[in-house]
């Protein structure tokens, strides 16, 4: 599998699969990947390219903003600071009473893609296909040492896509090891 | 909508259902200070509908882009704020913020305005911070 660190004017081949963490990427500011992460948003825009995302993507999404919601309301100074889904769901009422517009931005910066005629397109498309994406991914877990979300991402990508970007390092490895030629792992580095 | 007019200028209040697909409860209310021309109160009238705005983004209720009605050129600086593509003005610390470091005329000769427009609106939009791990972060947490 290729592996391309990616930097500006580096380009990055369509059909392009998003991994969660692009997306929040570029719609959270201030951490270190922002401008690269808003600045390759912005080129995929610009050179049409098809966008494949899918619903663990988004659903990955919501924890994320979910758990920045968390953190702002509960004064975390540290972003690494212990979240789960209890500590969601004794929260979750303050986190939509505050900040139930920012549970939305995914999808609604999505939609907006859509309606303004960008190329944004949902996986699994078919029902054979996500029955192969189902085979592929508990393979991939075991193949690739990866979490279920991880390898369904990889087998979306694999079976879609022809670049898969990520914020993730752990795909890093995995682009060595994978035979793949068809697929490039494009990886969002500081 | 209701409007009040305050000297030159006119404010528009709205509330309506909030429209939204995971149930939340409530009312959205936003409001909007619009030039009806250039005066000397404009950096304070500017700053009101900002704090106003602020306030209410802070209470949960996402406040719609500003429309700006003469658009002749992108990146348009007025009251110390910046039209980022036509509807959208940011203040100038946020526009530096969401858009420094990034390409934006690079990227509008080769957009529609439509997609430009859906881009700007929507990069940065969240407040984060500098120690953010957004592939920490965006995994699925631990049940406990």
């Amino acid at each position: 599998m290729r592996y391309t660190a990616w930097t500006a004017g580096v380009a990055i081949d369509s059909p392009v699969y998003l991994d969660a963490n692009v997306l929040v990427g570029a719609t959270v500011t201030r951490h270190q990947l922002y401008t690269k992460a808003a600045q390759l948003i912005g080129e995929l825009l610009a050179n049409q390219a098809r966008i494949l995302v899918s619903l663990l993507a988004v659903e990955e999404s919501l924890w994320a903003l979910a758990r920045l919601s968390y953190y702002e309301l509960s004064n975390q100074r540290r972003s690494d600071a212990h979240f789960s889904q209890s500590v969601y769901e004794r929260w979750r009422e303050r986190i939509f009473q505050a900040h139930g517009a920012r549970l939305e931005a995914i999808g609604v910066m999505l939609r907006d893609w859509s309606n303004a005629g960008a190329a944004v397109e949902v996986v699994p498309k078919t029902d054979s296909d996500f029955l192969l994406v189902s085979d592929l991914t508990p393979k991939y877990m075991q193949r690739y040492k990866l979490t279920p979300a991880d390898a369904a991402h990889l087998a979306l990508a694999e079976v879609y896509a022809t670049s898969f970007v990520t914020a993730d390092s752990d795909f890093e490895d995995v682009a060595r090891e994978a035979p793949s030629q068809t697929l490039a792992v494009v990886h969002l580095v500081p | 909508m209701s409007t009040i007019t305050l000297g030159r200028r006119r404010i528009g209040v709205s509330s309506e259902p909030y429209e939204s697909d995971i149930g939340q409860q409530g009312a959205r209310l936003s409001i909007d200070v619009r030039p009806q021309s250039p005066d000397r109160f404009s950096d304070l009238w500017q700053r009101f509908n900002d704090a106003i705005r602020g306030s209410l983004e802070q209470s949960g209720f996402r406040q719609p882009e500003v429309e700006v009605i003469e658009q002749r050129e992108p990146l348009r600086r007025t009251w110390g704020a910046v039209v980022v593509a036509q509807g959208i003005l940011v203040r100038a610390d946020e526009f530096e913020e969401r858009y420094g470091g990034i390409d934006l005329q690079g990227l509008k000769a080769r957009m529609t305005p439509a997609i430009f427009k859906a881009f700007v609106r929507h990069i940065g939009s969240i407040p984060g911070r500098p120690d953010l791990d957004v592939d920490e972060i965006s995994a699925i947490p631990e049940v406990r």
